[in-house]
Protein backbone atom coordinates (compact mmCIF):
# COMPACT_ATOMS: atom_id res chain seq x y z
CA UNK A 1 0.00 0.00 0.00
CA UNK A 2 1.23 3.52 -0.85
CA UNK A 3 2.11 5.88 1.84
CA UNK A 4 -0.43 8.46 3.03
CA UNK A 5 -0.44 11.97 0.77
CA UNK A 6 0.49 15.90 2.36
CA UNK A 7 -3.77 15.47 1.98
CA UNK A 8 -3.93 12.65 3.82
CA UNK A 9 -2.07 13.41 6.53
CA UNK A 10 -3.88 16.42 7.62
CA UNK A 11 -7.17 14.24 7.06
CA UNK A 12 -5.71 11.58 9.59
CA UNK A 13 -5.28 14.25 11.82
CA UNK A 14 -8.67 15.98 11.49
CA UNK A 15 -10.35 12.47 12.01
CA UNK A 16 -11.34 12.52 8.30
CA UNK A 17 -9.43 9.92 6.50
CA UNK A 18 -11.07 7.04 5.24
CA UNK A 19 -10.85 3.70 7.61
CA UNK A 20 -8.44 2.04 4.65
CA UNK A 21 -6.16 4.35 4.12
CA UNK A 22 -6.09 4.69 7.95
CA UNK A 23 -5.15 1.34 8.33
CA UNK A 24 -1.71 1.99 6.59
CA UNK A 25 -0.21 4.07 9.86
CA UNK A 26 -0.78 0.32 11.73
CA UNK A 27 1.77 -1.00 9.44
CA UNK A 28 4.07 1.87 8.34
CA UNK A 29 6.47 3.25 10.83
CA UNK A 30 7.20 6.31 8.33
CA UNK A 31 3.77 7.60 8.06
CA UNK A 32 3.10 6.99 11.70
CA UNK A 33 5.48 9.03 12.64
CA UNK A 34 4.43 11.63 10.06
CA UNK A 35 1.36 11.85 10.92
CA UNK A 36 2.22 11.94 14.82
CA UNK A 37 4.63 15.19 13.63
CA UNK A 38 1.49 16.56 12.11
CA UNK A 39 -1.04 16.14 14.84
CA UNK A 40 2.25 17.34 17.52
CA UNK A 41 1.81 20.82 15.70
CA UNK A 42 -1.69 21.06 15.44
CA UNK A 43 -1.64 21.02 18.74
CA UNK A 44 1.08 23.62 19.63
CA UNK A 45 -0.27 25.74 17.47
CA UNK A 46 -4.14 25.59 19.15
CA UNK A 47 -2.59 25.93 22.59
CA UNK A 48 -1.97 29.51 21.91
CA UNK A 49 -5.07 31.36 22.34
CA UNK A 50 -6.33 34.89 21.27
CA UNK A 51 -6.80 36.69 24.23
CA UNK A 52 -11.09 37.84 24.55
CA UNK A 53 -10.90 41.59 24.30
CA UNK A 54 -13.46 43.17 27.06
CA UNK A 55 -17.08 43.10 25.57
CA UNK A 56 -17.30 47.04 25.42
CA UNK A 57 -14.11 46.25 23.04
CA UNK A 58 -16.46 45.08 20.14
CA UNK A 59 -18.54 48.24 21.04
CA UNK A 60 -15.72 50.43 20.31
CA UNK A 61 -14.24 48.97 17.12
CA UNK A 62 -17.97 48.88 15.59
CA UNK A 63 -17.95 52.60 16.44
CA UNK A 64 -14.40 53.29 14.89
CA UNK A 65 -15.12 51.58 12.02
CA UNK A 66 -18.32 53.48 11.56
CA UNK A 67 -16.39 56.69 11.86
CA UNK A 68 -14.08 55.51 9.31
CA UNK A 69 -17.05 54.90 6.51
CA UNK A 70 -18.81 57.98 7.38
CA UNK A 71 -15.81 59.81 5.93
CA UNK A 72 -15.73 57.54 2.55
CA UNK A 73 -17.85 58.75 0.06
CA UNK A 74 -21.26 56.68 -1.01
CA UNK A 75 -20.21 54.03 -2.97
CA UNK A 76 -22.41 53.66 -6.12
CA UNK A 77 -23.28 51.01 -8.27
CA UNK A 78 -21.48 51.28 -11.86
CA UNK A 79 -24.05 53.02 -14.06
CA UNK A 80 -22.86 50.34 -16.71
CA UNK A 81 -24.40 46.69 -16.77
CA UNK A 82 -22.48 43.71 -18.30
CA UNK A 83 -24.68 43.77 -21.16
CA UNK A 84 -24.65 46.96 -21.74
CA UNK A 85 -20.73 46.88 -21.30
CA UNK A 86 -20.03 44.30 -23.44
CA UNK A 87 -22.65 45.97 -26.37
CA UNK A 88 -20.13 49.25 -25.13
CA UNK A 89 -17.52 46.89 -25.91
CA UNK A 90 -18.37 45.94 -29.15
CA UNK A 91 -19.70 49.54 -30.58
CA UNK A 92 -15.78 50.48 -29.66
CA UNK A 93 -13.87 48.18 -30.96
CA UNK A 94 -16.54 48.86 -34.69
CA UNK A 95 -15.36 52.83 -34.01
CA UNK A 96 -11.89 52.12 -34.02
CA UNK A 97 -11.76 50.05 -36.60
CA UNK A 98 -13.29 52.50 -38.71
CA UNK A 99 -11.50 55.17 -37.46
CA UNK A 100 -8.25 53.59 -38.56
CA UNK A 101 -9.56 53.04 -41.50
CA UNK A 102 -10.71 56.26 -42.80
CA UNK A 103 -7.22 57.42 -42.08
CA UNK A 104 -5.88 54.80 -44.04
CA UNK A 105 -7.79 55.97 -47.12
CA UNK A 106 -6.16 57.43 -49.96
CA UNK A 107 -6.86 60.59 -49.94
CA UNK A 108 -7.18 62.88 -52.94
CA UNK A 109 -6.12 66.77 -52.45
CA UNK A 110 -8.52 69.26 -53.10
CA UNK A 111 -7.17 72.81 -54.28
CA UNK A 112 -8.15 75.18 -51.16
CA UNK A 113 -9.86 77.14 -53.89
CA UNK A 114 -11.83 74.88 -55.11
CA UNK A 115 -13.74 74.07 -51.35
CA UNK A 116 -16.74 75.54 -50.58
CA UNK A 117 -17.19 77.19 -53.87
CA UNK A 118 -19.24 77.00 -57.21
CA UNK A 119 -19.67 72.96 -58.28
CA UNK A 120 -16.94 72.10 -60.33
CA UNK A 121 -16.25 72.34 -63.95
CA UNK A 122 -14.42 69.42 -65.15
CA UNK A 123 -11.16 70.11 -63.47
CA UNK A 124 -10.13 66.47 -63.69
CA UNK A 125 -11.93 62.82 -64.36
CA UNK A 126 -11.13 61.86 -60.65
CA UNK A 127 -14.43 62.75 -58.21
CA UNK A 128 -14.09 65.20 -55.71
CA UNK A 129 -13.82 64.14 -51.76
CA UNK A 130 -16.28 66.35 -50.36
CA UNK A 131 -14.64 67.89 -47.07
CA UNK A 132 -17.01 66.77 -44.37
CA UNK A 133 -16.29 63.39 -45.37
CA UNK A 134 -13.57 62.41 -43.11
CA UNK A 135 -13.06 64.99 -39.46
CA UNK A 136 -16.67 64.85 -38.61
CA UNK A 137 -16.72 61.35 -38.97
CA UNK A 138 -13.46 60.86 -36.83
CA UNK A 139 -14.25 63.32 -34.11
CA UNK A 140 -18.16 61.85 -33.49
CA UNK A 141 -16.62 58.91 -33.22
CA UNK A 142 -13.36 60.08 -31.05
CA UNK A 143 -16.46 62.04 -28.88
CA UNK A 144 -18.82 59.33 -28.86
CA UNK A 145 -15.22 56.83 -27.07
CA UNK A 146 -14.70 59.51 -25.08
CA UNK A 147 -17.95 60.01 -23.34
CA UNK A 148 -18.19 56.18 -22.98
CA UNK A 149 -14.81 55.50 -21.53
CA UNK A 150 -14.25 58.84 -19.54
CA UNK A 151 -15.11 56.76 -16.28
CA UNK A 152 -14.39 53.32 -17.73
CA UNK A 153 -12.45 51.29 -14.91
CA UNK A 154 -9.77 48.84 -16.46
CA UNK A 155 -11.11 45.48 -14.68
CA UNK A 156 -14.55 46.73 -15.87
CA UNK A 157 -13.18 46.86 -19.61
CA UNK A 158 -11.71 43.55 -19.31
CA UNK A 159 -14.51 42.08 -17.60
CA UNK A 160 -16.86 43.71 -21.03
CA UNK A 161 -14.24 41.97 -23.32
CA UNK A 162 -13.25 45.07 -24.42
CA UNK A 163 -9.29 44.32 -24.00
CA UNK A 164 -7.81 43.36 -27.54
CA UNK A 165 -4.56 41.94 -28.69
CA UNK A 166 -2.28 44.75 -29.22
CA UNK A 167 -2.53 45.24 -33.34
CA UNK A 168 -5.46 43.05 -33.65
CA UNK A 169 -7.41 45.97 -34.79
CA UNK A 170 -4.73 47.29 -37.28
CA UNK A 171 -4.38 44.16 -38.35
CA UNK A 172 -8.19 43.19 -38.99
CA UNK A 173 -8.36 46.67 -41.04
CA UNK A 174 -5.24 46.34 -43.18
CA UNK A 175 -7.23 42.91 -44.04
CA UNK A 176 -10.09 44.74 -45.65
CA UNK A 177 -10.23 45.60 -49.35
CA UNK A 178 -10.53 49.17 -50.27
CA UNK A 179 -14.04 48.88 -50.99
CA UNK A 180 -14.66 47.15 -47.85
CA UNK A 181 -13.35 50.06 -45.86
CA UNK A 182 -15.44 52.59 -47.42
CA UNK A 183 -18.29 50.63 -46.81
CA UNK A 184 -17.72 50.45 -42.97
CA UNK A 185 -16.57 54.25 -43.51
CA UNK A 186 -19.95 55.33 -44.60
CA UNK A 187 -21.99 52.56 -42.16
CA UNK A 188 -20.14 54.31 -39.34
CA UNK A 189 -21.25 58.11 -40.57
CA UNK A 190 -24.78 56.70 -41.03
CA UNK A 191 -24.91 55.08 -37.84
CA UNK A 192 -23.21 58.32 -36.06
CA UNK A 193 -25.92 60.76 -38.07
CA UNK A 194 -28.98 58.71 -37.68
CA UNK A 195 -27.77 58.03 -33.63
CA UNK A 196 -27.21 62.13 -33.81
CA UNK A 197 -30.82 62.76 -35.48
CA UNK A 198 -32.84 60.78 -33.02
CA UNK A 199 -30.56 62.35 -30.26
CA UNK A 200 -29.83 59.11 -28.77
CA UNK A 201 -27.01 58.38 -26.62
CA UNK A 202 -25.01 55.22 -25.51
CA UNK B 1 -28.73 64.13 25.27
CA UNK B 2 -26.46 61.19 24.49
CA UNK B 3 -27.58 60.43 20.65
CA UNK B 4 -26.75 56.61 20.86
CA UNK B 5 -27.59 53.47 22.75
CA UNK B 6 -24.84 51.87 24.63
CA UNK B 7 -25.20 48.90 26.45
CA UNK B 8 -22.16 48.15 28.53
CA UNK B 9 -21.45 44.35 30.76
CA UNK B 10 -19.29 45.95 33.24
CA UNK B 11 -19.91 42.50 35.19
CA UNK B 12 -22.16 39.78 34.35
CA UNK B 13 -24.78 40.99 36.70
CA UNK B 14 -24.52 44.96 35.37
CA UNK B 15 -26.21 46.13 32.73
CA UNK B 16 -25.75 49.79 31.70
CA UNK B 17 -28.34 51.24 29.21
CA UNK B 18 -27.97 54.97 28.38
CA UNK B 19 -30.80 56.18 26.66
CA UNK B 20 -31.39 58.00 23.44
CA UNK B 21 -31.00 56.42 19.94
CA UNK B 22 -30.25 57.97 16.47
CA UNK B 23 -32.61 57.27 13.87
CA UNK B 24 -29.51 55.30 12.03
CA UNK B 25 -29.40 53.15 15.11
CA UNK B 26 -33.30 52.24 14.05
CA UNK B 27 -32.12 51.76 10.69
CA UNK B 28 -29.16 49.35 11.48
CA UNK B 29 -32.02 47.39 13.70
CA UNK B 30 -34.23 47.18 10.86
CA UNK B 31 -31.38 45.40 9.00
CA UNK B 32 -30.74 43.24 11.33
CA UNK B 33 -32.43 39.90 9.83
CA UNK B 34 -31.46 40.81 6.67
CA UNK B 35 -29.14 38.50 4.15
CA UNK B 36 -25.88 39.52 3.73
CA UNK B 37 -26.85 39.99 -0.03
CA UNK B 38 -29.60 42.38 1.15
CA UNK B 39 -27.21 43.82 2.85
CA UNK B 40 -24.71 44.30 0.43
CA UNK B 41 -27.60 45.89 -2.08
CA UNK B 42 -28.69 48.02 0.52
CA UNK B 43 -25.43 49.50 1.31
CA UNK B 44 -24.95 50.37 -2.33
CA UNK B 45 -28.43 51.78 -3.01
CA UNK B 46 -27.21 54.55 -0.28
CA UNK B 47 -28.01 52.86 3.88
CA UNK B 48 -24.90 52.94 5.53
CA UNK B 49 -26.70 51.77 8.32
CA UNK B 50 -27.12 48.42 5.73
CA UNK B 51 -22.93 48.46 5.96
CA UNK B 52 -22.74 49.04 9.79
CA UNK B 53 -24.58 45.48 9.96
CA UNK B 54 -22.30 43.83 8.05
CA UNK B 55 -20.10 45.08 10.44
CA UNK B 56 -21.42 44.03 13.47
CA UNK B 57 -21.85 40.62 11.66
CA UNK B 58 -17.84 40.25 10.63
CA UNK B 59 -16.14 42.18 12.76
CA UNK B 60 -15.14 39.46 15.07
CA UNK B 61 -13.88 36.93 12.01
CA UNK B 62 -11.79 39.84 11.00
CA UNK B 63 -9.83 40.94 14.31
CA UNK B 64 -9.33 37.68 15.13
CA UNK B 65 -7.81 36.96 12.04
CA UNK B 66 -5.72 40.06 11.86
CA UNK B 67 -4.87 39.64 15.32
CA UNK B 68 -3.16 36.04 14.53
CA UNK B 69 -1.24 37.88 11.79
CA UNK B 70 0.00 41.07 13.95
CA UNK B 71 -0.38 39.98 17.68
CA UNK B 72 -1.02 43.54 18.81
CA UNK B 73 -4.49 44.68 19.64
CA UNK B 74 -3.27 47.71 18.16
CA UNK B 75 -2.26 46.48 14.95
CA UNK B 76 -5.36 43.97 14.59
CA UNK B 77 -7.66 47.14 15.55
CA UNK B 78 -6.14 49.37 12.88
CA UNK B 79 -6.05 47.10 9.93
CA UNK B 80 -9.82 45.94 11.00
CA UNK B 81 -10.65 49.07 10.08
CA UNK B 82 -8.66 49.66 7.15
CA UNK B 83 -10.33 46.07 5.65
CA UNK B 84 -13.67 47.09 6.58
CA UNK B 85 -13.28 50.67 4.64
CA UNK B 86 -11.06 48.46 1.80
CA UNK B 87 -14.44 46.85 1.40
CA UNK B 88 -16.72 49.44 1.92
CA UNK B 89 -15.09 50.97 -1.67
CA UNK B 90 -14.83 47.72 -3.30
CA UNK B 91 -18.33 46.59 -2.63
CA UNK B 92 -19.97 47.36 -6.26
CA UNK B 93 -17.71 45.24 -7.64
CA UNK B 94 -18.31 42.62 -5.26
CA UNK B 95 -19.80 39.98 -7.45
CA UNK B 96 -21.17 37.36 -5.00
CA UNK B 97 -19.82 34.66 -6.60
CA UNK B 98 -18.29 33.80 -2.77
CA UNK B 99 -19.95 34.54 0.35
CA UNK B 100 -19.31 37.69 1.76
CA UNK B 101 -17.79 36.44 4.86
CA UNK B 102 -15.23 34.38 2.57
CA UNK B 103 -14.59 37.91 0.63
CA UNK B 104 -14.19 39.70 3.29
CA UNK B 105 -11.99 37.49 4.62
CA UNK B 106 -9.98 37.62 1.08
CA UNK B 107 -9.39 40.65 1.92
CA UNK B 108 -8.19 40.58 5.10
CA UNK B 109 -5.80 38.24 4.42
CA UNK B 110 -4.47 40.47 1.47
CA UNK B 111 -4.23 43.20 4.07
CA UNK B 112 -2.56 40.76 6.75
CA UNK B 113 0.18 39.89 4.55
CA UNK B 114 0.78 43.85 2.63
CA UNK B 115 0.78 44.53 6.14
CA UNK B 116 3.32 42.27 6.87
CA UNK B 117 5.87 42.75 4.12
CA UNK B 118 5.49 46.57 4.41
CA UNK B 119 6.61 46.43 8.12
CA UNK B 120 8.67 44.18 10.62
CA UNK B 121 5.46 43.34 12.34
CA UNK B 122 5.95 39.80 12.37
CA UNK B 123 9.20 40.09 14.65
CA UNK B 124 7.12 42.38 17.38
CA UNK B 125 7.11 40.86 20.21
CA UNK B 126 3.99 40.42 22.56
CA UNK B 127 3.66 42.15 26.11
CA UNK B 128 3.21 38.93 28.30
CA UNK B 129 0.26 41.01 30.03
CA UNK B 130 -1.33 40.68 26.74
CA UNK B 131 -0.82 37.17 26.03
CA UNK B 132 -2.89 35.10 28.78
CA UNK B 133 -5.10 36.02 31.62
CA UNK B 134 -4.06 33.51 34.38
CA UNK B 135 -6.57 31.66 35.73
CA UNK B 136 -7.27 30.99 39.43
CA UNK B 137 -6.16 27.20 39.34
CA UNK B 138 -2.68 27.82 37.41
CA UNK B 139 0.04 29.13 39.72
CA UNK B 140 2.11 32.27 38.35
CA UNK B 141 5.26 29.84 37.42
CA UNK B 142 2.77 27.91 35.16
CA UNK B 143 1.31 31.17 33.76
CA UNK B 144 4.47 32.35 32.89
CA UNK B 145 5.88 29.32 31.14
CA UNK B 146 2.84 28.88 29.41
CA UNK B 147 3.42 32.41 27.98
CA UNK B 148 6.81 31.44 27.25
CA UNK B 149 5.91 28.75 25.44
CA UNK B 150 3.01 30.53 23.63
CA UNK B 151 5.72 33.30 22.44
CA UNK B 152 8.03 30.47 20.90
CA UNK B 153 4.88 29.15 18.82
CA UNK B 154 3.73 32.58 17.55
CA UNK B 155 7.41 33.35 17.13
CA UNK B 156 7.73 30.14 14.67
CA UNK B 157 4.13 30.73 12.95
CA UNK B 158 5.44 34.43 12.14
CA UNK B 159 8.50 32.53 10.23
CA UNK B 160 6.60 30.32 8.20
CA UNK B 161 6.23 31.20 4.34
CA UNK B 162 3.09 33.72 3.90
CA UNK B 163 1.17 31.39 2.15
CA UNK B 164 1.58 28.85 4.63
CA UNK B 165 1.08 30.77 7.60
CA UNK B 166 -2.31 32.02 5.97
CA UNK B 167 -3.13 28.40 5.69
CA UNK B 168 -2.37 27.36 9.40
CA UNK B 169 -4.19 30.92 10.49
CA UNK B 170 -7.23 30.28 8.87
CA UNK B 171 -7.41 26.75 9.65
CA UNK B 172 -6.37 26.04 12.94
CA UNK B 173 -7.35 29.45 14.81
CA UNK B 174 -10.19 30.58 12.07
CA UNK B 175 -11.54 27.02 11.90
CA UNK B 176 -12.50 27.15 8.46
CA UNK B 177 -13.17 24.42 6.15
CA UNK B 178 -10.95 23.67 3.38
CA UNK B 179 -13.07 24.48 0.48
CA UNK B 180 -13.67 28.28 2.17
CA UNK B 181 -9.84 28.28 2.64
CA UNK B 182 -9.36 27.51 -1.14
CA UNK B 183 -11.90 30.33 -2.12
CA UNK B 184 -9.90 32.79 0.01
CA UNK B 185 -6.53 32.01 -0.92
CA UNK B 186 -7.46 31.10 -4.48
CA UNK B 187 -6.56 27.63 -4.70
CA UNK B 188 -7.59 23.66 -4.73
CA UNK B 189 -8.63 22.11 -1.93
CA UNK B 190 -5.63 20.15 -2.22
CA UNK B 191 -3.31 23.07 -2.30
CA UNK B 192 -4.77 24.41 0.53
CA UNK B 193 -4.41 20.63 2.50
CA UNK B 194 -0.95 20.17 1.11
CA UNK B 195 0.14 23.68 2.40
CA UNK B 196 -0.88 23.27 5.51
CA UNK B 197 0.45 19.79 6.19
CA UNK B 198 3.64 21.71 5.05
CA UNK B 199 2.70 24.85 7.57
CA UNK B 200 2.53 22.07 10.39
CA UNK B 201 5.90 20.15 9.35
CA UNK B 202 7.83 23.78 9.06
CA UNK B 203 5.98 24.75 12.64
CA UNK B 204 7.33 21.14 14.25
CA UNK B 205 10.78 21.68 13.27
CA UNK B 206 11.36 25.25 13.76
CA UNK B 207 10.13 24.91 18.06
CA UNK B 208 12.18 21.93 17.39
CA UNK B 209 15.07 23.82 17.30
CA UNK B 210 14.72 26.16 20.54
Amino acid sequence: MTHLSESEFVDAAEGALDAVRLAHLDTCAACRDQAQTVRAAIRAATSVTMPEPSPLFWDHLSARIREGIAAEPQVRRNWWRPRFAAALGCAAAVLIAVGISVRGLPRQTVPPHLVNSEPPVALSSAPIVEPSSEAPATDAAWALLRDAASDMQLDDANEAGMSVRPGAVDSAVLDLTPAEREALGRLLQDAIKSRSGSGKTL
Amino acid sequence: MLSRTWIAHVQPEWKVTLAGSTSRDADARSFADATDAHLVAATIAGHREAFDVIVERYQRQIYGLCFRFLRTHEDASDLTQDVFIRAYRSLPRFKQESSLGTWLYRIGVNACLNRLSASSAQDRSVPLAETHAVSPEESPADALLRDERAAEVRAAIARLPKKQRATLVLRAYQELPHEQIAAILGSSVGAVKANFFHALKNLKKLLDER
